[in-house]
């Protein structure tokens, strides 16, 4: 054969096709290693290493432990024997064991048969319906082969019954043959049945307990392809239908991921165990099926934020809480940010932002101490005067009222204070808003020195008259004292000179609640207090301050000791003269905002001087946005100044303006950035005077501007279908929010929270009755205001509201006063409502407590209160307790419109358990037993002996008889004449000795 | 010395240079006309289409990129995966370029000294469909798989977030093949960037057999037998497309900014962009009078000069310096060629006299959203 033309040469082709299809083949095999080798697979098998040998260590454990077991010895033992004695009857058991066989193949091939027959049955009866109904075919002939099939199936079903019957028979033979055995597996059974789970879960796992087969297909399931099937390693997934995740414009279930490494979060067993297999730290709470927040229906990125569809450490948007960790995880997993992103989980000192995504209709959300920190200084420091906050829409204004300043405090103190407020008041809330770090250059001192000016002018020129009554008598500055520590004021006021360290809580907010008492005869006039003690609400209509219902004397003792404390320095410092120059320039820099350069000077030169600080001060007020928190005449409508923050959680961090500032690029470290140095964004900017940033300086904590990021972190557009049931209502809310917002918590313990007041109790026995340091600290509990747990349970709702809205005293040697606040009839109900809900109650309106006072049941109530002499602390209506004031106890007459009975019951049974601390004993009452000695049985009287030792009857007595008490239920007049005419020197701490009858 | 460097390329990179040199340099290596074919060949040009000139702007392009990759801004663009194609284009568009050119040169040679070009091939000779082809082909289908591995291998798909009507993407970029289109509606309105200059590249391209009649230069590479055509093409090829699609890849940055390949990106960055129209620099600038009432006296000027430019130019054209192919095409087919010759020129007119005088169009009517 001739040879072929070729114009490439074959070979060399030939060479460069085996080269490139090695290549390929390379390549292929690269490809499938790539796809293959996932992060999360090696998370897999090394959990499955770490769970093989924690499961091994659990194995010998329980092993060791039950080994020791002298019941599982013997147990082991008794298996032997068994063992042994059915060995001897061996013979004796073949005989039946061979019957049983042959009737198992006997009953097998007879349900066959029957089997057969029914089906014949109905193929029979279905053609003798058709030819009877529908004349298709022969009825007799139809009919004849119906019966015999009838006759067959019976026949066979009688047989079946016998075979069985006989099998049961040889079952039960063979049955009491291993009756010992049997006996003795099931006991050991109960000793090893951890054992077994343990080495059962090891067969899973560790290839060392496989038998070779399984090795195997342990090594085959999870090849490449054939992993479609049952893979060992695979991606474990929880998908929420209700929670979903917003594409703008569309939603799609949220898919979390994130237990294909996270392996040992649901498991306590792995609390030691090396990231990410920890265990959850609060499964109390959360992912286990018992807590409020299961996985199966909350996953972890509804909380957590993240990508819950990504598998790799940086798909999965993990953020590092702080530059140092940034740094391990780059050098670690070559961490970056994930792109895209725009829910990157949340730091871990933020975690508790995602508890609103759901709870944001809640003004305590329990667990959640920083995100609560967060949303009460938001509160405080009435971020939502300025920003607009949904959550805070209508809320009251933070700062005091400034209509009637003028009589209240002078222009030099005023403008002191709007320059530095805290040179007056160290721990104020008033934040600064001149000499920061955009406004400090001299050009800028003289004009905000100026600004100040313009602003005071307008306060006092639109400032409103406020009569004062004169004080009707000279104050006693030690009794003012005396009652500042003891009437409840320090429940929200601090008196502290000077500045202290503290870490910022709740509890410490509460006691911040009112202005720290300092200085004050430097600023206002002790008319102005006296008048304002009295009655605050006629100064400031919506202030948050309560009437303590003080007399005459006692405002003017307060005000006498309140004018003690003055700050000289403060009153020293220069105020710059008034400089028309300067307040020509502020009001021209106003005016070309509207006018032409012209115009505005046109109007400048119209303008006297009074009309510039009119205009300048009006302006400059709607600029710095005062208004936010102080009524200011004239801007009673004004729109807030602020950027809105309701969703500021969900703004992209491209939206955020980082100025020149070199920081990261994250809304956490903006957010803080703008907190600690709210005016930094303006660094090396150039700016008009009236363009630069203006949000004051609060001089926050590190610890407070954390939990203020974490709240801002919350607020976020994401709000899932589910919501807490406390979210879900409305009026609950409200009376949460009356709650804070009045600082009841300041006084009282709700919740398992509050009752800040009470180390001052402890102090104010300490100085003012020379108490002992441990004597006070048993004394807190009972001279402190109550604690309202279980308020709702104890109440009736139709009093409580009487008493909220007209306090009386209850009990009745209790130095604190409930104040009156000026609530409509709707917020009590909020707040009702609100102690209701948190006992689980429903009922508003509740029928009389009826009681039949010839029962044994009642007789046995009024003989056991007599033996207890209730009567030595308790009043009857107006009939004084035996004993001297220190253990005075509420009016029993007042319980049958007071309390609910039912509470009464579970108070009389212990009373420690619903008010630790209390002094209220609980009440002898006696049993079966103690009822079955006579000399006992003798001292009792017939209603009690009736009753048989049934204690809970007992106490149902004691309640209907508390219930019958006649008399005054509101004594307030009779104590307090009581006091005014005896003081309160009973607490005097003179002889321990005396206290010796307490115990 | 390096930040001289990077200086330096930042501003010889902004469109003004960059654009302005090119075209320059254009007509030196692609000379259309005599005069620049001289000077081509005074200053060695061809040099470029030699082996030692391929290797020269490879390594020199290499060289570039490499340096790029210690810019920390330049390297985030270019390791970019949406960017690895462009930085292909780039490195592909020469070799081509470089392999025609270096053929039609030689064949220009053989050519003169009368021989046949290279390509001409024997009717006798033939060539086998297999195994010469198919196996060619088939290792060519090999390596190509190999490559498409190892780019996926290499580098994950450049998936972005879900799309957000709040928060549009800043730059908010076309695909790569779009960024010319993209680029072009910084100069004109979107109808006549969006609609008629896509038909009429279209249209353009579809009729380039109608109207190129040189029957020479078929089936091999020539330049001195198409010296016309062939600038032409990579004039609107190299030069209003390519160019502009590595323009809109490397320096647009957000806001639609010019950035040098070495500087930063940043999101502030405010450059002045006050534009005016025509008729507002005639009237207001020019005349000091306000602008007319009515619309087509206002616009008066821009109808004049676009008029001018379409109907007075092409048989001015013919008359001077397409004389020689006016008389080929005759009147139909020259007044095509023309109309779309200077359609094609119109886009780097535009883009001076935006760059020159600020000027935003030339007929303005907004009224009509009729914009040139």
């Amino acid at each position: 054969m001739a040879k072929q033309e070729r114009y490439y040469n074959i070979l060399k082709l030939n060479k460069l096709f085996a080269i490139s299809s090695i290549v390929f083949l390379f390549l292929l095999i690269w490809m499938f290693k790539d796809d293959y080798s996932r992060d999360w697979k090696g998370y897999q098998r090394e959990f499955r290493l770490l769970e093989g040998e924690l499961t091994s260590n659990f194995l010998e454990l329980e092993k060791s432990r039950i080994t020791a077991l002298n019941d599982y010895k013997v147990a082991q033992q008794e298996m032997a024997a068994a063992e042994k004695s059915l060995e001897n009857k061996r013979v004796d058991l073949q005989v039946p064991q061979k019957l049983l066989k042959s009737l198992k193949n006997e009953h097998y091939k007879i349900e066959q048969q029957l089997a057969f027959a029914k089906a014949e049955y109905d193929a029979a009866k279905y053609e003798y319906e058709e030819a009877v109904g529908k004349k298709h075919g022969d009825v007799i002939k139809t009919k004849k082969r119906l019966d015999h099939f009838n006759i067959e199936v019976k026949q066979f079903t009688l047989t079946l019954e016998d075979v069985e019957r006989e099998l049961n028979q040889q079952k039960k033979t063979i049955q009491d043959f291993l009756q010992e055995v049997t006996g003795a597996e099931k006991r050991i059974g109960e000793f090893t049945r951890k054992i077994n789970i343990y080495s059962r879960r090891l067969t899973n796992i560790d290839p060392g307990s496989m038998t070779v087969g399984n090795k195997m297909a342990d090594f085959i399931r999870d090849l490449p392809v054939l992993d479609f099937l049952n893979p060992y390693y695979k991606i474990d997934q929880i998908i929420l239908k209700d929670i979903t995740e917003d594409l703008n414009f569309t939603t799609v279930p949220t898919v979390d991921r994130c237990i294909t490494c996270h392996l040992g979060i649901a498991k306590p067993e792995y609390e030691d165990a090396p990231q990410p297999f920890k265990t959850h730290p609060n499964l109390d709470l959360y992912i286990t099926n018992k807590s409020h927040h299961p996985m199966e229906s909350f996953g972890c990125t509804s909380c957590h934020g993240g990508r819950g569809r990504g598998t790799n450490f940086i798909t999965t948007a993990h953020t590092p809480k702080s530059e140092e960790q940034e740094l391990e995880w780059v050098e670690k997993y070559q961490w970056h940010e994930m792109h895209h992103w725009e829910t990157p989980m949340f730091p871990k000192q933020y975690s508790e932002s995602g508890c609103f995504k759901c709870h944001s209709e809640e003004i305590f959300i329990s667990h959640a101490e920083k995100l609560n920190l967060g949303t009460n200084l938001i509160e405080k420091a009435g971020c939502f005067g300025c920003h607009i906050i949904e959550r805070y829409k209508d809320k009251r204004l933070v700062g005091p009222d400034l209509n009637k300043i003028p009589k209240k405090i002078s222009r030099d103190w005023t403008y002191r204070w709007i320059r530095d407020p805290k040179s007056f008041r160290h721990n104020t809330w008033m934040p600064k808003f001149f000499g920061l770090e955009n406004n400090s250059d001299p050009e800028s001192q003289v004009r905000t020195g100026q600004e100040i000016h313009a602003i005071i002018h307008y306060l006092y020129k639109n400032g409103k008259d406020f009569p004062l009554y004169p004080i009707p008598r000279l104050g006693n500055q030690e009794r003012g004292e005396e009652l500042v520590n003891s009437l409840g004021c320090l429940g929200c006021h601090l008196i502290e000179p000077e500045p202290f360290e503290e870490t910022t809580s709740l509890q410490t907010l509460r006691r911040d609640h009112g202005p720290n008492l300092i200085g004050l005869a430097s600023k206002t006039t002790s008319q102005w207090i006296y008048n304002w003690l009295k009655q605050p609400s006629r100064y400031f209509p919506r202030t948050k301050m309560p009437n303590l219902r003080l007399t005459d004397e006692e405002a003017a003792d307060i005000t006498s000791y309140l004018m003690t404390m003055s700050n000289g320095e403060f009153l020293e410092q220069s105020i710059p003269k008034l400089d028309e120059m300067v307040i020509d320039n502020i009001v021209k820099s106003f005016l070309l905002m509207m006018f032409s350069d012209f115009d505005s000077r046109e109007k400048l030169k119209s303008m006297k001087l009074e009309d510039k600080l009119d205009y300048a001060g009006e302006k400059l007020i709607r600029l710095y946005g005062c208004f936010g928190c102080h009524n200011i005449p004239g801007f009673e409508d004004e729109k807030p100044i602020g950027t809105e923050l309701t969703e500021e959680g969900s703004k992209p961090v491209e939206k955020l303006d980082f100025g020149l500032l070199d920081i990261k690029r994250s809304r956490e470290a903006w957010f803080t950035q703008k907190l600690k140095h709210p005016r930094s964004f303006d660094r090396d900017k150039v700016k008009g005077d009236y363009e630069k940033l203006r949000m004051p300086d609060f001089e926050f904590s590190d610890v407070e501007v954390e939990a203020i990021v974490t709240a801002l972190q919350g607020f976020v557009k994401t709000s899932y279908g589910i919501k807490p049931v406390r979210s879900q209502n409305r009026d609950v809310h409200m009376g949460q929010w009356l709650v804070r917002e009045y600082n009841c918590q300041g006084c009282h313990i709700i919740e398992n929270d509050g009752g800040a007041i009470r180390p001052t109790i402890q102090d104010w026995l300490i100085d003012q009755y020379a108490f002992t340091e441990s004597d006070a600290e048993g004394m807190i509990i009972p001279f402190s205001p109550p604690d309202l747990n279980t308020q709702g349970d104890r109440t009736q709702p139709n009093w409580l509201f009487d008493f909220l809205k007209n306090p009386t005293s209850i009990r009745p040697n209790l130095r604190v006063r409930m104040p009156t606040f000026n609530f409509t009839d709707s917020d009590w109900s909020y707040i009702i409502k609100y102690f209701l809900f948190l006992d689980g109650e429903v009922a508003t309106y509740e029928s009389k407590h009826s009681v039949d006072m010839k029962s044994f049941q009642y007789l046995a109530g009024k003989e056991l209160s007599e033996l207890g002499a209730c009567d030595n602390c308790h009043f009857y209506g107006t009939t004084f307790p035996k004993q001297t004031p220190d253990t005075w106890a509420p009016n029993l007459a007042m319980t049958k419109v007071r309390l609910k009975p039912e509470w009464v019951i579970q108070w009389l049974k212990n009373p420690q358990d619903i008010m630790k601390g209390t002094k209220m004993p609980a009440p002898y009452v006696p049993t079966k037993e103690d009822l079955a000695v006579p000399e006992i049985r003798e001292s009792f009287g017939q209603g009690i002996l009736n009753l048989e030792g049934d204690q809970d009857a007992m106490l149902r007595g004691i309640t209907d008889f508390m219930y019958t008490i006649p008399g005054k239920t509101d004594i307030s007049k009779e104590i307090k004449d009581y006091f005014d005419k005896n003081g309160y020197d009973f607490l005097q701490q003179e002889e321990e000795a005396e206290w010796g009858e307490w115990e | 010395m390096m930040e001289g460097f990077k200086l330096l390329v930042n501003t010889l990179a902004h469109p003004t240079i960059m654009l302005t040199a090119g075209m320059l340099v254009f007509l030196f290596f692609f000379p259309p006309n005599d005069w620049f074919e001289k000077w081509n060949r005074r200053l060695h040009l061809n040099f470029l289409w030699t082996k030692k000139g391929f290797y020269f702007v490879i390594i020199l392009m290499v060289v570039f990129f490499l340096i790029g990759l210690t810019d920390p801004n330049f390297s985030l663009i270019i390791k970019k995966p949406d960017n690895v194609p462009i930085i292909g284009l780039i490195f592909f568009v020469f070799i081509f370029l470089w392999i025609s050119m270096s053929q039609a040169l030689k064949n220009d040679k053989l050519i003169d000294a009368g021989e046949k070009p290279e390509e001409y091939n024997d009717p006798e000779d033939k060539v086998l469909v297999w195994p010469d082809l198919v196996y060619i082909e088939f290792i060519a289908l090999i390596l190509c798989m190999s490559l498409l591995l190892i780019w996926s291998i290499g580098l994950d798909a450049p998936l972005e977030g879900p799309a957000n009507p709040a928060d549009s993407p800043n730059p908010s970029k076309a695909p790569w093949y779009f960024l010319g289109l993209q680029e072009m509606l910084v100069y004109f309105d979107p109808w006549l960037a969006g609609v008629v200059f896509p038909s009429l590249i279209l249209f353009g391209l579809m009729s380039i057999p109608f109207l190129d009649t040189n029957p020479k230069g078929g089936g091999y590479y020539s330049y001195k037998q198409r010296r016309l055509a062939i600038p032409i093409f990579l004039f609107g090829w190299m030069i209003l497309w390519v160019a502009l699609i590595v323009i809109g890849t490397f320096l647009r940055g957000p806001n639609w900014n010019f950035f040098g390949p070495f500087e930063f990106w940043d999101l502030h960055k405010l450059v002045p962009l006050t534009n005016i129209n025509l008729s507002e620099i005639i009237y207001i600038k020019w005349f000091s009078v306000g602008l007319p009432e009515n619309i087509l006296v206002r616009e008066i000027f821009g109808f004049l000069i676009v008029f001018g430019y379409f109907l007075l130019l092409p048989p001015l054209l013919a008359k001077t310096a397409f004389k020689k192919l006016h008389q080929n095409l005759g009147n139909f087919k020259f007044g095509l060629f023309i109309f779309l010759l200077l359609f094609m020129l119109s886009l780097p007119i535009k883009m001076y006299l935006r760059w020159l005088f600020n000027l935003k169009y030339l007929i303005a009517i907004p009224e009509f959203f009729f914009n040139i």
